[in-house]
């Protein structure tokens, strides 16, 4: 089914005022997303895409499809509610890296613990986007923030270790700057039984990149190919190598009951007596 | 009172630097000049700007504070909370969204009876909006928060000043609120006072002896049995009864030292003739002050203090208008009742008092403009004998 792709069809005709920001990652993620859906075969009917609060979160939005915007921090919950009132769609998550991670990161860790069956797509751009370019629990140390605006001191998440140590049962990450990876990661996820997290390095040049000398989206993406080495790669170097640099590929993918699957199962068992 | 002496570029005030500040940075500076000892903040438009600026002073060393970038609201109250319980003076702001996912600790800083006051900058729930909105600051009117809404941003400025006092006078958390963008991000004149004057006004924070103390450690919070659960209840209603009188005692000494006094309710233009008050809150105020020259016969009951209701002075400043006045409340709220939420506490504090016509007038929700226009369309519709409640842009 690859080849030519009608985004006209996955669009949604009555919003056509795309609110990014010229040359935001975001864009590109979403084109991965159709691309997966589209080669997959997945009717849109079949699928409900809730999002969170943020430029990330403007997705449902913008795409023709069951679509949920819902407050900040909060899709995972909402997901998990039309995961179990309707099993047998698809459940897709959109959240920021502060959705996700920061005000929604208790949704987030429950969701890979249980393994609900829904694909989680973080697009961590390192900061809040929409509010202006506050620090988020990913903003690299020393990164000028708004919120820290002589650099930042605080930690960072790493979002797949978090989502691995929390039970997720797929778990990959990539970056804008690898669109074909990126869909076919987007891909196994969808299809993948249980909660499934892709993590996608984005560039918000606006409000991370221009506070940090990086002001064109290029410079963004260039800064990003600097800062990642593929898993394969990463396998044969040093721990001083792979200092400061983020790992890209899949980490994890094994196979665990599914919460919906197990909750019918025991109703289904428990009729009759 | 709002002085509209600061708009006058002729008057000056003495030991103030006049400066253009937007509504958002009258706040922080504030929070600066009351030496804010500590600030946990999370961003939301419109209030980001309040705590960005915070952050570039703690940084920069113009203010000395310890500012803590939180996770969510709900642990910025939290943060706030554990400071309040340890000593600190703490400021804090948020919005919207931020100000409903805090209810929870709303109602424990208020119930803990700990000090400190947190601006809010109004804008509604869902569906997603960003505009100037009440319904968020009116739907925690009952979190026991002291509530005091603001015009422009000279008042900002001085509100948090004061709200220091009442808060630490008290023990009752002050909520200060400003209108979305119509204040918190418009720039007005400001006169910004010296920080020795506040200095003699505000003293520092004064410990209790009920905080947090590795010397003289206690136990705080605690499951309290049904026989002594409303000792506390009762004590704080104790305390609730003198806030009115309190704000307009700190107002009118607030007037003494800086020369600008300010009051729970200010009433203008209202007298014997006056035959429609329209009950205002925040910078709709100004915009029925500009009606005034063409329409004599209007005044206006403007609510600086909402919570507790400021029922004694309403009732004071209505005194001198006859019963056929028509009490207009607009309100910028929408809460699921038939009426808002400001017709709802002027009943109550007119109730067994005064028999008025009322008119409620649904307006300006998720930041509509309400022009001059709008408010002449109002008292076209009151003098046409309408329903009890109006939405003023649908009838
Ligand atoms: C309860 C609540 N608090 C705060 C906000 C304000 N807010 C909107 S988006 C956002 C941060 C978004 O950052 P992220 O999730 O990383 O998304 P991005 O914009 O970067 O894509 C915040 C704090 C809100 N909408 N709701
Ligand atoms: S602010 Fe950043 S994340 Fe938001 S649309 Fe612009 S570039 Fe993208
Ligand atoms: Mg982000």
């Amino acid at each position: 089914m690859a080849g030519y792709i009608n985004y006209e069809y996955y669009l949604r005709q009555d919003y056509r005022n795309l609110q990014w920001c010229p040359g935001c990652g975001d864009g590109a993620i979403l084109q991965a997303f159709f691309r997966a859906v589209h080669e997959l075969g997945i009717s849109k009917d079949d699928m409900a895409v809730v999002s969170g609060i943020g430029c990330s979160g403007r997705i449902s939005g913008y795409i023709d499809f069951n679509t949920m915007h819902t407050t900040h921090g909060r899709p995972v919950a909402f997901a998990t509610g039309i995961k179990l009132a309707a099993p047998d769609k698809y459940v897709v998550v959109f959240g920021g890296d502060g959705d996700q991670t920061a005000i929604g990161g208790n949704h987030f860790i429950h969701a890979c613990r249980r393994n609900i069956d829904m694909t989680i797509i973080v697009i961590n751009n390192n900061v809040y986007g929409m509010t202006g370019g506050q620090y988020s629990p990913t903003t690299p140390s020393g990164f000028k923030t708004q919120t820290t605006p002589y650099g930042n001191y605080d930690s960072q998440f790493d979002i797949v270790k978090l989502a691995i140590g929390a039970g997720a049962t797929y778990v990959a990450r990539e970056s804008v700057i690898k669109p074909v990876v990126l869909t076919k990661y987007i891909k196994k996820a969808l299809q993948h039984k249980g909660c499934s997290v892709v993590e996608v390095i984005s560039n918000c040049h606006i409000n991370l990149g221009r506070r940090n000398k990086m002001k064109s989206p290029h410079a963004v993406l260039e800064w990003i190919k600097d800062h990642t080495v593929p898993l394969s790669r990463a396998n044969k170097m040093s721990e001083e190598e792979l200092a400061g640099k983020v790992i890209t590929g899949e980490f994890v993918e094994v196979e665990k009951p599914e919460f919906t699957e197990s909750y019918y199962k025991l109703c289904e068992s428990l009729k009759g007596e | 009172m709002t002085d509209t002496r600061t708009l006058n570029e002729k008057i000056s005030f003495e030991r103030h630097t006049p400066k253009i500040l937007k509504g958002n940075f009258a706040a922080s500076e504030a929070a600066k000049l009351c030496k804010a000892g500590f600030i946990p903040a999370y961003p939301i438009t419109p209030q980001t700007t309040i705590v960005e600026e915070l952050s570039r002073k703690v940084a920069t060393g113009e203010m000395d504070a310890t500012y803590v970038n939180m996770d969510s609201e709900h642990s910025v109250f939290a943060a706030a909370m554990g400071a309040a319980i340890s000593g600190e003076r703490v400021f804090t702001a948020t919005s919207g969204q931020g100000l409903f996912y805090a209810h929870e600790v709303l109602h424990a800083i208020a119930h803990f009876r700990l000090p400190m006051v947190v601006c809010n900058v109004g804008r509604p729930s869902i569906p997603w909006n960003i505009w100037a909105d009440q319904s968020d600051s009116l739907a925690q009117r009952d979190t026991g928060w002291i509530q005091l809404y603001t015009e422009t941003s000279q008042e900002v400025l001085d509100t948090i000043i004061q709200g220091y006092i009442i808060t630490e006078t008290l023990d009752i958390p002050v909520m200060v609120v400003l209108d979305a963008f119509y204040l918190s991000h418009t720039s007005e004149n400001v006169w910004v006072p010296e920080q020795s004057l506040v200095d003699e006004f505000l003293p520092p924070k004064k410990k209790k002896g009920v905080e947090v103390d590795g010397y003289n450690p206690k136990v705080i919070g605690g499951l309290i049995p049904p026989d002594q659960y409303e000792t506390f209840e009762y004590a704080w209603w104790k305390d609730v009864l003198k806030v009115e009188d309190l704000v307009n005692r700190v107002g009118k000494e607030f007037g003494e030292k800086f020369g600008r006094s300010y009051q729970a309710v200010e009433s203008v233009n209202i007298n014997e003739n006056t035959k429609i008050v329209f009950v205002t809150t925040s910078t709709i105020t100004t915009t029925v002050r500009g009606i005034l020259d063409t329409h004599p016969e209007v005044g206006i009951l403007k609510l600086r203090l909402i919570k507790p209701f400021p029922e004694k002075s309403v009732v004071k400043a209505l005194s001198i208008v006859s019963d056929d006045t028509v009490i207009a409340p607009i309100e910028r709220n929408f809460l699921g009742g038939k009426e808002g939420a400001i017709i709802q506490e002027m009943k109550r504090a007119l109730y067994g008092k005064r028999n008025f016509k009322m008119y409620d007038i649904y307006a300006g929700m998720g930041g509509k403009d309400v022009s001059p226009t709008t408010i002449e369309k109002m008292i076209e519709k009151i003098n046409s004998n309408p329903d009890e409640v109006i939405w003023i842009d649908f009838d």
